[in-house]
């Protein structure tokens, strides 16, 4: 087994830095798809998380999490691209700041 | 902190993984934001296999940077247009960009003072020994059949869900139904 010599917090920092450069990520691009990987960047981000605690407390239940999260990923890329392509079906684009009927 | 073996991969992967980040959001082509990303996973994965997760890490190659990776580099293919290189630099959106990073900015530091502030107990030197197969195969499937029998079963009902949106979604529009 490793020797867990790298203190938590480093891992934490790094979740941190990644699922920021997510979140800066959905909100400046402006293609819907390029939104969506930043997304899963996000996803991905919590996962380090979930992993480095469930290390930290030698308890599985975080590696079950992590499995979870996936599986929500995996239906939200199904079903968000499907979207995407009928979107791109009818208006020829996937620029969010093109598609505002929702907006008020 | 000495320059042992895991200390070093801790620091490259974690610079791979925060660079080939910045790459997903900062690159302009979406195929090469998508390698981006499948480098960031595994750089991500390798970081798993350091915290002793090593069934997570396999998945996070096999499903991430495997499954939902083609999915999208697929989609980017079929929806490549080619009037999106229409740059519109209105006074609104060079005011937003700043707002929107400084928002992100607060983010990131309201997270960092949270974990500069926490104590995280360090559990003495026999206590911090995993338990044995931890990250295991046969670990998570135990923990996962003990404890987590109904989230599993709804997992597969969210991706049976899942699977019948994403059908209904592409098939074309007007016939049947």
């Amino acid at each position: 087994m490793i020797d867990p010599n790298i203190p938590i917090e480093h891992y934490l920092y790094l979740s941190v830095i990644l699922f920021s450069i997510g979140t800066a990520g959905v909100l400046v691009r402006r293609n819907a798809i390029v939104v969506f990987m930043c997304i899963e960047l996000m996803l991905a981000a919590g996962n380090l998380t979930l992993v480095t605690f469930a290390r930290h407390h030698g308890d599985t239940a975080g590696h079950i999490y992590v499995l979870l999260v996936m599986a929500v990923a995996a239906a939200e890329v199904a079903v968000g691209l499907a979207i995407m392509i009928q979107v791109f079906r009818i208006r020829r684009t996937v620029d969010v700041d093109d598609l505002r009927e929702m907006r008020g | 902190m000495g320059f042992n073996p895991e200390t070093m991969l801790f620091v490259l992967f974690s610079l791979a993984s925060v660079v080939s980040a910045l790459g997903v959001v900062v690159i302009r082509d979406p195929i090469k934001g998508a390698m981006s990303l499948i480098a960031c996973f595994f750089s991500v994965a390798v970081l798993f296999l350091l915290q002793a997760a090593e069934m997570i890490a396999i998945l996070e190659v096999l499903v991430y940077a495997g499954a939902i990776m083609v999915l999208f580099v697929f989609v980017i293919m079929l929806v490549e247009n080619k009037e999106a290189a229409i740059v519109r630099n209105t006074v609104a959106q060079r005011v937003a960009l700043p707002v929107k990073l400084i928002g992100v900015a607060l983010i990131a530091y309201s997270f960092t003072d949270f974990i500069r502030r926490t104590p995280f107990p360090r559990p003495d030197t026999a206590a911090r020994e995993l338990p044995a197969g931890f990250g295991s195969v046969a670990a998570i499937g135990h923990e996962f059949f003990d404890n987590f029998v109904f989230h599993f079963e709804m997992t597969s009902l969210l991706l049976l869900v899942g699977i019948v949106g994403a059908v209904i979604l592409s098939k074309k529009r007007g016939k049947a139904s």
